[in-house]
């Protein structure tokens, strides 16, 4: 189910309305602007913008700015608290799996609880600020039709009242299949849907409930105190399907296969309900099977239930009220089917786990009033043009509150341009950067450096004098091709090598000499000796020297660092990096700008391949995180690409300095892995907890840390967004530099780093661990 | 050695012939049958009436092979209700049982179609009226509460599920030559809230009271007496016709009709 059956429960009226920038359909993003407006004109109403999740085509999930006008007389605007994620739904059409909606953008979700902040004139009943379950779609705002909203009763929290909707797509279900007190039911599935079906059978007086389930794997201990037996079918075998005898069985698992099992399962003359929505064809179905044993077949679709409140059979308010009211009174547990909180802005990364693997969790919900309350609802003018592109960062004026609104009062400003972060806030001082190459990383570095607050590109330098003038111009900068013109320049405080690796050394050691501070494109040099004489350099020149290892400054390495440090995790047990992509050939040769050099293919210039180039930023988080110091390292690395004498596939164990043992797959060869997207699974375990920086990111730990439950997993959000974090990054450098403190990342940090990829080539090289060595510095 | 005859299907033609009896087994009825009713799509098998050869009283239904003699064990016997003195009418009361025992369970409002054409849609169609359903054209988007699909096909696809209503009820009658089908659930019963309920018709449902066979006498009768799809079969001369239900009168056979020993 997704937005599209969202607005089917609303009787075909889109819930909340109409994206406004799409990155395939920017002309009909005027189309909706003026059509938002033009619903908003007839019927005196305003405009409001928030951000939800579209699913821009299969597989790639964002979050985006959207408009919808106001509530119409019998609807209401609800600012979203949390909404849930159906994982077996919204995965299927995340993937575009048999038998969900082809077409895109798509706005998934179904299920929220939000706050009201505005009522139609018809709606008498609700009050603003008033906490109220509906179903809409995963985004800050909503305006939904008054009749699927629902009061949260006494005592429901939202993270109960969130489940609505799928609540009532589970009771629906039961009964659909006309359950009477005291029979004996089989539930197969055990996702949010199956669980919550358990829990309804329970409570509705069942006999004996059985959760049924290929492995145990979404078994919460809640579940237990529902079902009588919760069955594994890989551990149990399939043959005790037969003897379940159950007088109704409620599929869900969507899995088409599983309709066999339902019937097996089932006693001859009863029923099996399809409550689950098979994703795809059931092979081999047999109706005469069906007709000798006299069992029915039930379909269970939400869309069928009567919206019609005095019907005579069950309605959909019916549903709705019944659930929360079970809720209320205790016969329900909620809260044990949440097993993820996710923040929105991390709703790409956590769809694209949610695709890739199976979940080791229950259910998971979007929270959103950790957002910016500018992100999450604003008025904006009936003129304001359409918002085309999100960017991360903040992207909307600060001084527009949604406070105002809800007190009734018009926001003061309706800015929303995105606006970059204002350069040099507090500090008029810059620090003025030569970015030294101009291929593809250096053209991206000079212009962050524009951007970033503190930091002023003063120059760019490439011996390819077509490269350097390109982006020069395009920058409005001067350009050059001598290396010594950006020494000798007066103007110009530091430097960012971003050149080949084996030219690292000789550039860096001589802008020492010039006393100019050094930033260095990972790796520090093309070998550990380089890398050590860099390092020697700068302190002899008394310039401050840093390994651009951006990617420290991702928010969710920045919380995890933090949460190792307050003892999340305990002392280091292990460690997992897997860090897979795809290089073309091409790569090799010429880099991604199209270069005519093969540097990048040779050991003598590149000093090695996917370790040394690409896993080198993640090989640095699992000695980060904890502060680790690697000892020993056992390594094998092949050369898999013809025309090239790197490795792209390297597999090595790593030992720490305490014992714990730590395994780094990469490989640059991985089908399906272009780039973007790559594939980075990294986690650390220890006495304490489990760390994960596999999105979605969350952590496990036995402590209270974070202001978490302990014995649970959390997510590592709601994180800050980013801009970038190269910007970031160039920030701290030039904050450090010019107030005289040492950088974040040292060269030190690059040597040290240096040396484990030494030793592991070295390990490979000779069939043999090796320990170690690190350079004295 | 006692012999039987038996309906072989050659060239499109129907003939008999004669096989040696063997020695029923123990727990077995030595059933003397009276009439066959085939179809094409059956194989040499058909809906036969008879009775004990030990006691001709007592008559008995089923589905087996087309001869005259059968050898069926006692617990496969569905004894025929009292009454039944017409074989044909007889031998058609087990689907009619079957079709009206199935509505029986259901509560809904009366908007009804039948799907398919032959003998067992017109036996479905007179039970329906019977039963105060209003009979509709099955057409899509006609909203009907039931749709009883009587034509045997092998899956979903031509069984009238648009002509239903969302939360409607299908009523499969499954012919006993049916096998294990590739389905899609989702569209045809999933999406829209259906029910299916499948009942093989050529076997009397467990439990059928006098009563109910008393009232379905006069549908059965009717039928038997005006369906187009129902014919007797012409041993020799009768070229199979596609869902033309035809019936063989064992007790008028002459032994003079193409009768063929065992080789």
């Amino acid at each position: 189910m997704n937005a599209t059956i969202a607005g089917m429960l609303s009787r075909g009226r889109p819930l909340a309305i109409r994206v406004i920038g799409s990155r395939f359909n920017r002309r009909f993003a005027w189309v909706m602007w003026a059509w938002v407006r033009a619903s908003a004109l007839r019927g005196f109403r305003r405009v409001f913008r928030g951000v939800r999740v579209e699913w821009d085509m299969p597989g790639h999930a964002r979050i985006v700015p959207f408009e919808v006008a106001g509530p119409s007389r019998d609807e209401v605007l609800l600012r979203t608290v949390i909404s849930t994620i159906s994982p077996g739904t919204e995965r299927a059409y995340y993937r575009v799996e048999p038998n969900a909606v082809e077409h895109f953008p798509q706005y998934p979700g179904y299920s929220m609880v939000g706050e009201v902040l505005r009522v139609g004139s018809k709606v008498k009943h609700l009050q603003r600020g008033q906490l109220v379950a509906a179903p809409a779609a995963h985004g800050s705002l909503a305006v939904v039709p008054v009749e699927g909203v629902f009061p949260l009763p006494e005592g429901v929290t939202p993270e109960e009242g969130a489940f609505v909707t799928l609540g009532i797509i589970a009771l629906h279900g039961v009964w659909r299949g006309e359950l009477r007190p005291g029979e004996r039911v089989a539930v197969l599935g055990r996702g949010p849907i199956g669980q919550l079906a358990v829990q309804l059978c329970h409570a509705l007086g069942a006999g004996q409930v059985l959760s049924i389930a290929p492995s145990r794997r979404h078994s919460t201990p809640a579940l237990r105190r529902f079902a009588r037996r919760v069955i594994a079918t890989f551990e149990e075998g399939e043959a005790i399907l037969d003897t379940i005898q159950a007088d109704v069985t409620y599929e869900s698992s969507g899995e088409p296969q599983a309709v066999r099992d339902a019937l097996r399962a089932t006693r001859d003359g009863g029923r099996v309900v399809l409550l689950g929505s098979p994703r795809g064809v059931t092979q081999g179905f047999d109706f005469g099977g069906l007709a000798d044993r006299g069992i029915s077949l039930v379909g269970a679709h939400l869309s069928t239930l009567s919206r019609d409140p005095s019907a005579s059979s069950h309605s959909y308010r019916q549903a709705g009220e019944t659930l929360l009211r079970l809720v209320a009174e205790g016969a329900l547990d909620i809260p044990s089917l949440v097993s993820q909180e996710v923040d929105p802005w991390e709703a790409g990364e956590f769809y694209r786990q949610l695709a890739q693997a199976q979940s080791q969790w229950v259910g998971a919900v979007f929270r959103w009033d950790g957002l910016r309350d500018v992100d999450r609802l604003q008025r904006v003018s009936y003129w304001t043009p359409p918002e085309l592109e999100m960017a991360r960062g903040n992207w909307m004026s600060e001084a527009s509150s949604p406070r105002s609104l809800v007190e009734g009062k018009p926001s003061e400003s309706h800015g929303v341009e995105p606006v970059r972060r204002p350069k040099g806030t507090g500090d008029s001082r810059t620090l003025r950067l030569a970015v030294i190459g101009c291929g593809g990383r250096g053209s991206t570095s000079a212009s962050d450096a524009q951007r970033a607050r503190g930091t002023s590109l003063a120059m760019v330098m490439d011996v390819n004098e077509g490269l350097a003038r390109q982006v020069g111009e395009r920058l409005g900068v001067p350009w050059t091709t001598s290396y010594e013109a950006v020494l000798s320049d007066r103007g110009v405080d530091a430097v960012f090598i971003s050149t080949p690796h084996h030219v690292h050394e000789e550039q860096a050691v001589m802008a020492a000499s010039a006393a100019k501070h050094i930033i260095v494109e990972k790796p520090l040099g093309h070998n550990l000796e380089a890398a050590a004489r860099i390092v020697a350099a700068a302190r002899k020149g008394g310039v401050s020297l840093s390994t651009c290892l951006e990617l420290r400054y991702l928010p969710q390495v920045v919380k995890a660092r933090q949460l190792v440090k307050d003892g999340a995790v305990g002392d280091l047990l292990g460690a997992t990096l897997a860090y897979h992509l795809y290089k073309p050939p091409s790569y090799w040769q010429r880099g991604y700008s199209g270069g005519n050099s093969d540097w990048r293919a040779r050991w003598e210039t590149a000093g090695g391949g996917v370790l040394i180039m690409n896993a080198i930023h993640y090989l640095d988080w699992l000695l980060y995180l904890g502060d680790m110091k690697v000892t020993e390292v056992s390594a094998r690395y092949a050369v898999m690409q013809g025309g090239v004498e790197v490795e792209d596939t390297v597999v090595m164990w790593l030992t720490f300095e305490n014992g714990a043992l730590a395994t780094v797959n990469t490989s640059s060869r991985v089908q399906g892995l272009h780039q973007p997207p790559e594939l980075v699974d990294c986690r650390m375990w220890g006495t304490q907890g489990h760390l994960s920086l596999t999105p979605p990111f969350q952590f496990f730990s036995s402590r209270f840390i974070d202001g978490k439950r302990p014995e649970r997993w959390h997510s590592l959000g709601p994180l800050p967004r980013l801009h970038s974090p190269n910007i970031e990054y160039l920030e701290h450098f030039s904050n450090a530099v010019l107030n005289g403190r040492e950088v974040d990342i040292t060269g030190e940090d690059g040597l040290r780093l240096q040396a484990v990829i030494e030793a592991a080539y070295r390990s490979s090289r000779e069939g043999r661990n090796v320990r170690v060595e690190y350079p004295s510095t | 050695m006692s012999t039987l005859r038996k309906l072989v299907l050659t060239d499109n033609m129907w003939r008999v012939e004669t096989l040696p009896f063997p020695q029923p087994p123990a727990d077995s009825v030595d059933a003397v049958v009276e009439a066959t009713l085939l179809t094409p799509e059956a194989q040499g098998h058909g809906l036969w009436v008879g009775h004990d050869a030990l006691s001709p009283t007592t008559r008995y239904a089923g589905w087996g092979p087309a001869m005259d003699r059968l050898s069926i064990n006692r617990r496969d016997l569905v004894t025929l209700p009292e009454g039944s003195s017409d074989p044909l009418a007889a031998g058609l009361l087990m689907p009619a049982c079957a079709i009206a025992s199935a509505l029986e369970g259901l509560t809904i409002t009366p908007h009804a179609a039948v799907v398919g054409e032959g003998l067992l849609a017109d036996l479905a169609t007179g039970i329906l009226a019977l039963r105060g359903f209003a009979l509709e054209a099955a057409q899509p988007g006609a909203d009907l509460d039931l749709v009883v699909d009587t034509g045997g096909g092998p899956g979903l696809e031509a069984s009238g599920l648009s002509a239903l209503r969302g939360e409607g009820t299908l009523l499969l009658l499954v012919p006993p030559w049916s096998k294990p089908v590739n389905v899609s659930f989702y569209p045809y019963i999933h999406r829209r809230s259906l029910v299916v309920i499948a009942r093989r018709w050529h076997c009397q449902p467990q439990a059928v009271g006098q009563e109910l066979v008393d009232s379905l006498r006069p549908v059965v009768s009717r039928v038997v007496g005006e369906s187009r799809w129902l014919r007797p079969l012409a041993i020799g001369s009768a070229a199979v016709q596609r869902g033309v239900w035809q019936w063989m009168d064992w007790q008028g056979v002459p032994c003079t009709l193409t009768p063929q020993s065992p080789s």
